[in-house]
């Protein structure tokens, strides 16, 4: 009768999760890291007279772009972009509303209940929308982009934060160290913060999977990331001016986005099952 | 259930009132609308711009223009296009019907895959069917859905000459956008659903129901999947926004008639009426949806009483 939990068959899958998680997000992101040896001539090296070649011409393994430029140089590089976006994003969001949903959560009164109302709003309505608007106004660019995403998604923090600090500090533990003398930033860093940040970190996994699909998306509709630089959604924006002759230039930047994507969801699946133990269900988009 | 009625609705109408407000606030930080008028063209001269500004009733007050706006809500008057001059009531009520059309196709190619996959993954969990259906919702959540779009246009629009690749010819036109954004939705529906019933088949009414020895089709469609549908309802309502989104990609990608393509184009024309009338326009459909869900609760499963 002993753990009928930790049956050969559960363990096999988290496995196959992690391993392929993990295998596509080296691929990703050593790529991005090494993307000066990968493309040694830089990723914006061109050549009128090589353009629109065809995958493996030339040496051109994905093939070249309109403007004749090799568009394997330019996948590692657009990657650089993608794993700054989804990294720096999430950390900023991360920290902000952790830091708020600690206070609120331990502090109650009037904080707590403009966080639950900005909650509210924040459930209730397109943010993607307004994401667009504000970067249509503030124009375009990877740091804009970044404060935007995290403008909008720290709130997902702080809301998950704010729920679990108002159940532990009922708990008997907290009350027996606060009786010990334990002062307030003590009982919330050392001894709640380690209690959930499970679920945090596995929000904050699948959230660098969808700041990088909103980063793309945002880009191709020539809001995101400025079209000089290389980026992958620029990259689709281009292809898709050639996809009745020139079928790579769009589909080998979209494969990168989806493996580095299914790499985080992978790893935020296992992630899951291994630290949250509400295992909600969750949802595409933001 | 009367206080609870009037209670969300308090709420959906202050959600409405933030969001206009943050919309129109920050349509007008947006620079002056009457210079991006002229983006290109020689610029007008001052005497011009004022008169313009004044036409166009961008020289008042921000307040006076945000309450004229919300009163235009409530009745039916949001103003003219500034590119045009046409009511963004009219180009509203002109773009309603494509958006619909979308939405519905692909809610209805989405229920059709992920109900069926769903109930196979769940009763077979763990084997392989469970395993190949959770890899493929994962690699649909990690598609980004242009690119899904892009690639369906080059097999069956370019490559296979199949389905016209974009624009709105005849009814195939609509088969690529919802296929693009019901594949998509099926990606989460699918494991919404899946753990909902997984949640419920382990439940102590479903050994019950199956120990009276109810044939498996019974216990499944009339006890487990509509016990199901209220979580999974739920998230499908929290992700509305996210579907709007994706609609406004997918139409633009497809050049489809819908509110998504309207916006865009208001953004970039700096086109204040109809932008905030769209934007606005989309909210409210977000919040009666979630407003409907939150009420139909008592329809789905009789035990839930709304209080």
């Amino acid at each position: 009768m002993s753990a009928p939990q930790a049956s050969p068959r559960v363990k096999r899958t988290w496995n196959f999760d992690l391993v392929f998680g993990l295998l596509l997000l080296s691929v990703s992101v050593f790529s991005a890291l090494l993307a000066p040896l990968i493309a040694p001539l830089g990723s914006e090296a061109m050549n009128l007279a090589d353009r629109l070649k065809p995958p493996g011409v030339d040496g051109h393994l994905f093939g070249t772009d309109a403007i004749g430029r090799d568009i394997l140089a330019r996948i590692p590089h657009g990657g650089r972009i993608s794993l700054t976006v989804g990294f720096v994003s999430v950390a900023v969001s991360l920290i902000v509303g952790v830091g708020i949903g600690l206070l609120a959560g331990f502090y109650r009164g009037l904080l707590d209940m403009v966080l639950m109302r900005i909650a509210d709003i924040q459930l209730s309505f397109p943010f993607i929308l307004l994401a667009i608007t504000v970067i249509a106004v503030i124009g375009p660019g990877l740091w804009k982009l970044i404060f935007v995403m995290a403008l909008t998604q720290w709130v997902q923090y702080a809301r998950m934060v704010r729920g679990q600090v108002l159940s532990l500090r009922e708990q008997d533990a907290v009350q027996a160290t606060r009786a010990l003398g334990a002062s307030d930033a003590r009982i919330v860093l050392r001894h709640m913060l380690p209690n959930l940040i499970g679920p945090v970190i596995v929000l904050a996994t699948l959230n660098v999977a969808n700041n990088i699909l909103l980063e793309s998306g945002l880009t191709f509709l020539g809001l995101g990331i400025d079209p000089l630089i290389p980026s992958w959604g620029g990259m689709l924006a281009d292809g898709r001016n050639y996809m009745q002759t020139a079928w790579w230039v769009a589909t080998f930047p979209g494969l990168a986005i989806t493996v580095t994507v299914l790499g985080f969801n992978l790893l935020g699946d296992w992630l899951r099952d291994r630290l949250d133990p509400l295992d909600q269900g969750r949802g595409h988009g933001s | 259930m009367l206080r609870y009625t009037v209670f969300r609705l308090i709420q959906a109408l202050f959600v409405m009132l933030v969001v206009t407000l943050l919309v129109a606030f920050a349509v007008r930080l947006s620079g002056d609308p009457v210079v991006a008028l002229f983006q290109g063209a020689s610029a007008p001269n001052k005497t011009d711009l004022e008169r313009i500004r004044k036409a166009l009733g961008v020289d008042r007050p921000f307040l006076v223009q945000y309450t004229e706006f919300v009163t235009g809500l409530l009745t039916g008057n949001l103003g003219k296009s500034f590119r045009n001059g046409q009511p963004v009531s009219e180009l509203i009520r002109e773009k309603i019907p494509g958006t619909l059309v979308l939405a519905a196709s692909s809610l209805f190619v989405s229920i059709a895959l992920s109900v069926p996959l769903a109930i196979a993954s769940a009763v077979r969990k763990g084997r392989w069917v469970d395993r190949l259906v959770r890899l493929f919702s994962l690699i649909g959540l990690s598609f980004p859905n242009f690119w899904l779009a892009l690639m369906l246009i080059l097999i069956f629009g370019v490559g296979l000459r199949w389905l016209p690749p974009s624009g709105f010819e005849d009814w195939r036109s609509v088969i690529m956008p919802a296929t693009t954004l019901g594949l998509i939705l099926t990606a989460t529906n699918v494991r919404l659903l899946r753990a909902a019933l997984l949640e419920v088949l382990s439940t102590q009414y479903i050994t019950v129901a199956r120990s009276k020895g109810l044939p498996q089709r019974v216990v499944l469609y009339k006890h487990a999947l509509r016990n199901a549908a209220i979580p999974a309802v739920t998230f499908i309502g929290l992700q509305f926004g996210g579907l709007i989104g994706g609609v406004v990609i997918v139409e633009q990608v497809f050049a489809w008639p819908g509110l998504g393509s309207l916006a865009l184009n208001a953004i970039s024309q700096r086109d204040y009426p109809v932008l905030q009338g769209t934007v606005a326009v989309l909210a409210l459909v977000v919040v009666v949806v979630n407003l409907l869900i939150d009420f139909s609760y008592g329809l789905i499963d009789p035990r839930i009483s709304v209080s």
